[in-house]
């Protein structure tokens, strides 16, 4: 099997994406199914992730293409993000819910830590309510139910650290 | 526009999150609610030392908001408080503590937990689940029941022997074993509590004497404890007994050590024998690591004898 062989990609609404092999290898799940059946000279077909999020992922691969830790790197959760990876998830939280979305159905493990960890670092230093803003949540505890959580996690019973 | 994330997706971010963080977001909504609430309950930790009854409060609602402990798999019980508004600690609630965590896997007692303060202490320790993998034990000085017995001689003279207890229940789960600090263990003792953990294959020994427990130890793990492959052993004071007790202590794994961790105190010098090196040479052909901290150490000769029949060794110090 030649390194420089092409895959083709069709996205939810049919559009075709033509990549190279060692780019659909950053997807676990592409890499198995091409080990397993082999290059079958027909489109696999990704219901699941729209064009414009398949194009968002494909830039991602192609970006960390020769990134030789990229199992790896991102295996400590403390580490800072990256200023490429930063600016690439700036983009709206629909995007990026869908990119978390897309990122765990391919199984592209650096991808999902990435879009994960920015999504925590949203929701870090906020109270409930800011959460609900930011995501857009609506309070569906009774005021009874938001009593009681409130209760069981008083600051008093676990301690910030 | 209202998104909503799958659970899953949520589930991804807590790696990123602190505790803290987690106990805010289970008071978002009821979908964020059941999405983080087993991550914040897998590990608690209740250690009363800092602020004896306001800890102790929270901790029976803990304890009262049982459906919340279901998820717990790691539990360290540290300090109890001796009194709590000025009455004597309940540790019955430790016991119902054990009843709501099914999934428990990782249990930590120390001090209090095990000291003869606690009245329950045999009780307690019966109550571990059995579903425990990993057990640490510190500072353990459990009373022995002392039953008082005749003398030969029909003088009616008695003699008061101490009953051993076992030491931990029948754990089928339980692969590794930590004990610090244990006092006045019996021979017998050591014997019950291998025979209660038959899939061990992790011993740790901090601060434990090695000096009079080695043989009963070996015999006992070399009898019940087939698995045991990896050993952390702490040296005693009395150098010149030192070398055989480890010697002896090194024949406990039936099918050889995987990884050996001599330690000792800081200031504590003492050289790792030939007759050690010896019991390895016999039985240490699956041996990848021994380490040797503070300072001891080991001869060159022994060094080189290592190096000559277990290639794949790695010693360090």
């Amino acid at each position: 099997m030649s390194a420089h062989s092409q895959i083709l990609l069709t996205s939810s609404e049919g559009t075709e994406f033509l990549i190279d092999r060692d780019i659909a290898d950053k997807s676990m799940l592409l890499k198995c199914m091409l080990e397993d059946i082999g290059e079958i000279g027909q489109a696999v077909p990704l219901p699941n992730v729209s064009g414009p999020i398949l194009t968002k992922v494909i830039e991602y691969c192609t970006h960390h293409r020769d990134d030789p830790n990229f199992l790896s790197a991102n295996d400590d959760v403390t580490a800072d993000i990256d200023e490429w990876d930063l600016e690439y998830c700036k983009v709206d939280q629909g995007t990026l819910y869908e990119l978390i979305l897309a990122a765990n159905y391919l199984d592209i493990k650096p991808l999902m830590d990435l879009t994960c960890k920015t999504v925590a670092n949203m929701i870090k230093a906020k109270s409930p309510e800011e959460i609900r803003k930011t995501f857009n949540i609506t309070n569906d505890f009774t005021p009874e139910e938001e009593d009681q959580v409130r209760r069981e996690n008083g600051k008093d019973w676990v301690d910030e650290h | 526009m209202s998104i909503t994330l799958p659970p899953e997706v949520l589930q991804g971010c807590t790696p990123h999150l602190s505790r803290y963080n987690l106990t805010v977001c289970v008071r978002v909504c009821q979908g964020w609610h059941s999405a983080f609430n087993p991550y914040l309950w897998k590990d608690v930790v209740l250690d009363y030392i800092k602020s004896r009854t306001k800890k102790s409060k929270a901790f029976q609602r803990g304890v009262e908001a049982g459906a919340l402990l279901r998820s717990i798999t790691s539990l360290y019980l540290g300090s109890a408080p001796i009194l709590m508004d000025n009455k004597e600690y309940d540790y019955t609630h430790i016991l119902r503590l054990f009843k709501l965590c099914p999934q428990l896997r990782s249990l930590n007692l120390s001090d209090d937990m095990l000291s003869r303060r606690n009245p329950i202490v045999q009780d307690l320790i019966a109550a571990i689940p059995a579903t425990v993998e990993t057990l640490d034990l510190t500072v353990c000085r459990i009373d022995y029941e002392v039953v008082e017995r005749e003398l030969p001689g029909g003088r009616g003279d008695t003699a008061r022997i101490p009953r051993p207890q076992p030491l931990i229940p029948f754990l089928p789960r339980l692969t590794t074993l930590n004990i610090s600090k244990f006092v006045g263990v019996t021979s017998s003792s050591w014997s019950l509590m291998f025979k209660n953990c038959p899939q061990l294959e992790t011993l740790r020994l901090d601060r434990v004497h090695l000096l009079g427990a080695s043989s009963a130890i070996s015999l006992a793990a070399r009898q019940f404890c087939p698995r045991l492959a990896h050993c952390t052993v702490y040296c005693d004071k009395e150098k010149a007994l030192m070398s055989k007790a480890l010697a002896t202590f090194l024949t406990a794994s039936v099918g050889g050590w995987e990884r050996i961790y001599i330690t000792a105190q800081f200031d504590y010098s003492f050289q790792f024998g030939p007759d050690c090196t010896d019991v390895l040479l016999r039985n240490g052909s699956r041996l990848k690591s021994l380490v040797l901290k503070c300072h001891i150490t080991m001869s060159l000769e022994c060094v080189r004898k290592l190096n000559l029949m277990l290639p794949n060794l790695v010693i360090s110090a």
